[in-house]
């Protein structure tokens, strides 16, 4: 793990322990040196000042689950686009024609779904 | 390795894709069922024609892009099929798409982008490509069983079939995985050569063969995979379903017999591997047939008789699959018949799904005794729709009859006597159940008197039908000629080396 | 190599841990969140191995979107989340459940402990991955070559497939008056 190669990882594994350290560290001793002293009003919900009603855990309409849809079929895109930059300059214009195609062709579907109303919902 | 003429080869593919993709963009433009029903019709002259071109200036088996497609006889042929399929649907779905569903545009894009996978099925022989395939057939199937938003059922139909169809390509990559990890490739051919190598009883092959069969076993819904198709079948808007009966279960035998034969898999002993699709085509036939006779829906009737169709093709293949490793031709004559069987499958099944379609839009139910004397009140209609389901039993001389004697009579020759007793009893009760509703249409008092007329587009897809099977009823010879050059080229490539 | 060592129990236990918290934890959400750190912890793994495109996809499509989807169906089914705890109580499931799982940990260590040799073939098929690799200076590089040289026409396949992906969820989301 030693070599050069690796040791971006080396780095980038403390950043993701630094954050965990930060984050624990930030909550634990926030927690233990603030005051604690609870009332029902300081416990509910904060909702711009109005009483909340209800559960906050209702059912979300349909149309954002196609969002959610849309934006896993776009996601799969980004793995083969990336595959397809980091050898640009091999693959050269015959490379460019097939991701062309691909994008073209996954544009249609979004202009297609865009025009269909999915952005609106009222 | 990639050469402009390979997009010739792919030019059928592609051009239908372009279609889609036309009529996706037309469908956000204007509302009218016309044009976009007329569009997918014009439009598949394209494909058509170049599927002809293709056939007319064949000169040998060629493969393209890097060799994952493979065109030859057997991918012609196939192409053949699912494009009269496509041109059939168009015709038949229109009266019911508005009828019933608002979203025409939709089911014609799925259903165009749905045969492009089934074409490709037929002709890729690569393993990944051929799952892409697939999974670009089956994903439009699955939206097009839940396009009936107000039923309960048709969107029971949609997630069964998502849950089960995407558990058998769970199954079917295993197999694929298996093959690959056992030979290093995923091409077909380069899997055949190093089967060549491979010794008698090698396990993995068998375990692999056998997740793969389970695969494609589901969508060509053989017994034991077959739970899915009656409740699909039922809850599915009825264009789907027809689509669903011939297209899925062609595209799936067009594929599961170019991995097995195409492969090379024959080239090991795979006896067990012939037990096991034995036992699957038995259980097919006797439990589609024996089902069907007491189904009081008549989709789920039909839903049965696809099942026990897919038995009798699969007594082809298992007769092949164990001549092939001692003769070729001989082996091949099964394929043929196979294929011969198929595409007299794909028109009769057509005919009667659109003969269905138009009654029960009529008569406004689905059980069989909803048709009761329409030989009384639409005769052209229950005629066709007759014809059909009586080359379905196989009665002579309807083109069913010699698509069942070819197979059972290249069955007997391969060595599989018993599986062609089975089958014949089989398909003697099958006799049973379509002459029922022959019986109930013609002779049964009618409920009403006042006649039935049918919209045109129905009445010409079923004439048509009716026509096509009699045309193929004349040409048999014909089409024979076609297939056995077709089968035959599965193992063109094996034998040239 | 200690340090392999190391980092090898550290993930394993946290993976594991975490693994556990996606079937504990009562509330979905929870067990969701779990679920997305375990698969994290795996992405790790596969960054030990050195398969660095893997573990960006791992991130990218399970992590990312394959969570998104989950989140967003328990957002949709979470109104009659205790309903739900009551239905799911078929009696013979989890004996069925254990059984089958203790199947598939004697198989694997079955073959881990006697057959998962690499031989043959299938050592000289690794060899030639681990080959393409230093050609093509890096796995991403190597998994692009083969995408768009040999298995071009796969690919462009799957533009297909989204499109009609897309075109589903349309069908199902749309409304139904």
């Amino acid at each position: 793990m030693s070599t050069p190669a690796n040791i971006g990882y080396l780095y980038a594994g403390i950043l993701v322990a630094a954050g965990f350290v930060f984050v624990i560290l930030a909550t634990t001793v926030s927690g233990l040196l603030s005051p604690h002293n609870p009332t029902k009003e300081k416990l509910q919900t904060y909702e711009s000042g109005e009483t909340p009603i209800g559960s906050a855990w209702v059912q979300y309409p349909l149309g954002f689950y196609i969002y959610a849809l849309l934006f896993v079929a776009f996601d799969v895109d980004i793995v083969f686009v990336i595959s397809w930059a980091v050898i640009f300059k091999q693959l050269s214009i015959f490379g460019f024609c097939e991701i062309v195609f691909f994008i073209v062709v996954l544009a249609i579907g979004l202009l297609y779904a865009w025009r269909k109303g999915v952005t609106r919902w009222i | 390795m990639f050469q402009l003429s390979d997009l010739y080869l792919l030019a059928p593919e592609i051009s239908l894709v372009l279609l889609a993709l036309v009529v996706m963009v037309i469908d956000l433009f204007t509302k009218r069922r016309i044009v976009i029903a007329t569009v997918s019709l014009v439009g598949l002259i394209v494909p058509v024609g170049f599927v002809i071109a293709q056939a007319v200036t064949y000169t040998g088996p060629r493969t393209a892009l890097f060799r994952m497609l493979v065109v030859d006889q057997y991918s012609l042929f196939f192409r053949v099929i699912f494009l009269i399929i496509a041109a059939f649907m168009v015709l038949a779905s229109y009266n019911y798409l508005g009828k019933y569903i608002k979203a025409e545009g939709e089911f014609y894009v799925l259903m165009l982008f749905s045969v492009v996978g089934m074409m490709l099925m037929a002709s890729t022989g690569e393993l990944i490509s051929i799952y892409i395939a697939l999974e670009l057939t089956s994903f439009p199937l699955y939206a097009m069983a839940g396009l009936l938003r107000s039923s309960t059922k048709s969107s029971e139909a949609a997630l069964k079939y998502v849950l089960l169809g995407a558990m058998s390509s769970a199954i079917l990559l295993y197999g694929f995985a298996l093959l690959y990890g056992l030979t290093g490739t995923t091409d077909l051919q380069g899997i055949a050569q190093s089967f060549k190598s491979f010794g008698n009883g090698n396990l993995m092959v068998i375990v692999a063969d056998v997740l793969i069969i389970a695969g494609f076993g589901f969508k060509i819904s053989a017994v034991p995979f077959h739970m899915w198709a009656p409740d699909i079948y039922e809850g599915a808007p009825t264009p789907a379903t027809a689509f669903f009966s011939v297209g899925s279960k062609a595209a799936g035998f067009a594929a599961l017999i170019r991995i097995l034969v195409y492969g090379g898999l024959w080239q090991a002993d795979l006896t067990p591997l012939i037990v096991v699709l034995g036992v699957v085509a038995v259980l097919t036939l006797i439990l589609g047939n024996f089902a069907a006779a007491v189904q009081t829906n008549i989709k789920r009737m039909m839903a049965y008789s696809s099942i026990a169709q897919a038995g009798y093709i699969l007594v082809g293949v298992v007769a092949t699959l164990t001549m092939s490793q001692k003769n070729h031709t001989a082996a091949s004559s099964g394929i043929a018949a196979v294929l011969f069987f198929i595409l007299v499958y794909v028109v009769t099944n057509l005919g009667a799904f659109s003969g269905i379609i138009a009654l029960s839009n009529l008569t406004g139910g689905e059980k069989i005794e909803d048709f009761r004397g329409l030989w009384h009140r639409s005769p052209l209609l229950t005629v066709c729709t007759s014809l059909c389901l009586l080359s379905l039993a196989g009665i002579p001389p309807v083109a069913g009859f010699f698509s069942k004697v070819f197979i059972f009579t290249a069955a007997w020759q391969l060595g599989q006597p018993w599986l062609v007793i089975i089958a014949l009893l089989c398909s003697i009760v099958s006799i049973v159940y379509y002459g029922r509703i022959i019986k109930v249409m013609f002779f049964d008092a009618p409920r009403k008197e006042e006649r039935l007329v049918a919209p045109i587009s129905l009445s010409t897809t079923i004439t048509l039908a009716t026509a096509a099977l009699l045309v193929l009823t004349v040409i048999v010879t014909v089409v024979l000629d076609a297939a056995n050059p077709a089968a035959l080229s599965l193992f063109a490539s094996l034998l040239g080396k | 190599m200690t340090f392999e060592i190391v980092s090898f129990v550290v993930l394993a236990v946290a993976t594991v841990a975490t693994a556990i918290g996606v079937i504990a934890f009562k509330n979905a959400i929870h067990s969701a969140l779990s679920l997305i750190l375990t698969l994290l912890f795996l992405a790790l793994f596969y960054l030990q191995l050195q398969a660095m495109f893997i573990a960006v996809v791992q991130i990218l499509i399970y992590a990312g979107a394959i969570m998104v989807l989950f989140l967003f169906v328990v957002t949709m089914l979470a109104s009659d989340q205790d309903e739900l705890a009551l239905r799911n109580q078929i009696p013979w499931q989890r004996m069925v459940g254990g059984l089958l799982g203790l199947i598939l940990v004697a198989a694997l260590s079955y073959l881990l402990f006697t057959g998962a040799q690499v031989t043959g073939t299938t050592a000289s098929h690794a060899e030639s991955l681990k080959q393409a690799i230093t050609t093509y200076q890096g796995d991403t590089q190597a998994f692009g070559m083969a995408l768009f040289h040999g298995f071009l026409f796969p690919f462009e396949v799957t533009s297909l497939l989204i499109v009609v992906a897309i075109l589903g969820a349309l069908v199902f989301g749309r409304r139904t008056n």
